[in-house]
């Protein structure tokens, strides 16, 4: 058994295994590269930023040092 | 697996802890409810027993999905991000049947939820079975970790 004082081991990704997470989520969610979303969430093409799938890909900008 | 992104240093954008949203971490029970999370965090400086140097949370997507990938819940904070709702709030989704239209999609503000709590709910109220006989004394354990370390509600005295 782990300790208590850990739920789940953890893993640390480089910079580059997160921009790859990243990539595959958004094709995953929403059918598009990394790259595609970020150029098109800068052009404020998402509206509706609650909807499961964009909030989902949202919350990862961080993975490619975005907020 | 949780997965780390970005680490332990200061940085703009925030650093981020992940489960499951690639491949939402399928749990056992007749739910077949799936689990993701995303947590936002950053290195900032503080004082007292709680500096020099702190991981201060800033933003959190906790998530339960059916077999079919459909949105049963989802735990909202993301006070940052552009567009949204800026305090906690709960959504259900598609895969929670709600018959109600309007609920659909509401924001249903909550206070700051642990990731704790929702994973005593699953097991405890949604049917999930738990890997460990000791999962509550773990979950408990955990979480009041987080009631006295957090700033915000106020620390559990």
């Amino acid at each position: 058994m782990n300790p208590v004082t850990q739920i789940a081991p953890e893993h640390y990704r480089t910079a580059e295994e997160s921009r790859e997470v990243f990539d595959r989520a958004t094709h995953r969610y929403l059918g598009m590269s990394g790259d595609e979303f970020v150029a098109a969430w800068d052009a404020g093409e998402f509206e509706d930023v609650e909807r499961p799938e964009v909030a989902q890909v949202v919350m990862l900008l961080p993975l490619v040092g975005r907020s | 697996m949780l997965d780390v992104h970005g680490g332990y240093h200061v940085a703009e954008a925030p650093h981020a802890l992940t489960l499951g949203v690639e491949a939402p971490v399928q749990m056992r029970g007749p739910g077949e409810l799936a689990l993701r999370v995303t947590h936002h965090y950053r290195i900032i400086e503080a004082e007292g027993a709680r500096g020099p140097w702190k991981a201060s949370s800033v933003g959190y997507l906790y998530a339960l999905d059916d077999a079919q990938s459909r949105e049963v819940l989802a735990y909202h904070w993301h006070p940052e991000g552009r567009g949204g709702k800026a305090h906690p709030h709960l959504h259900l989704g598609e895969g929670a049947l709600i018959g109600h239209e309007r609920l659909k999609g509401a924001h249903l503000a909550t206070g700051r939820v642990a990731l704790e709590s929702l994973l005593r709910c699953a097991i405890a109220e949604l049917g999930v079975e738990p890997l460990r006989e000791d999962w509550r004394e773990v979950l408990d354990a955990s979480e009041r970790r987080f009631e006295e370390w957090r700033t915000w509600p106020s620390p559990a005295s």
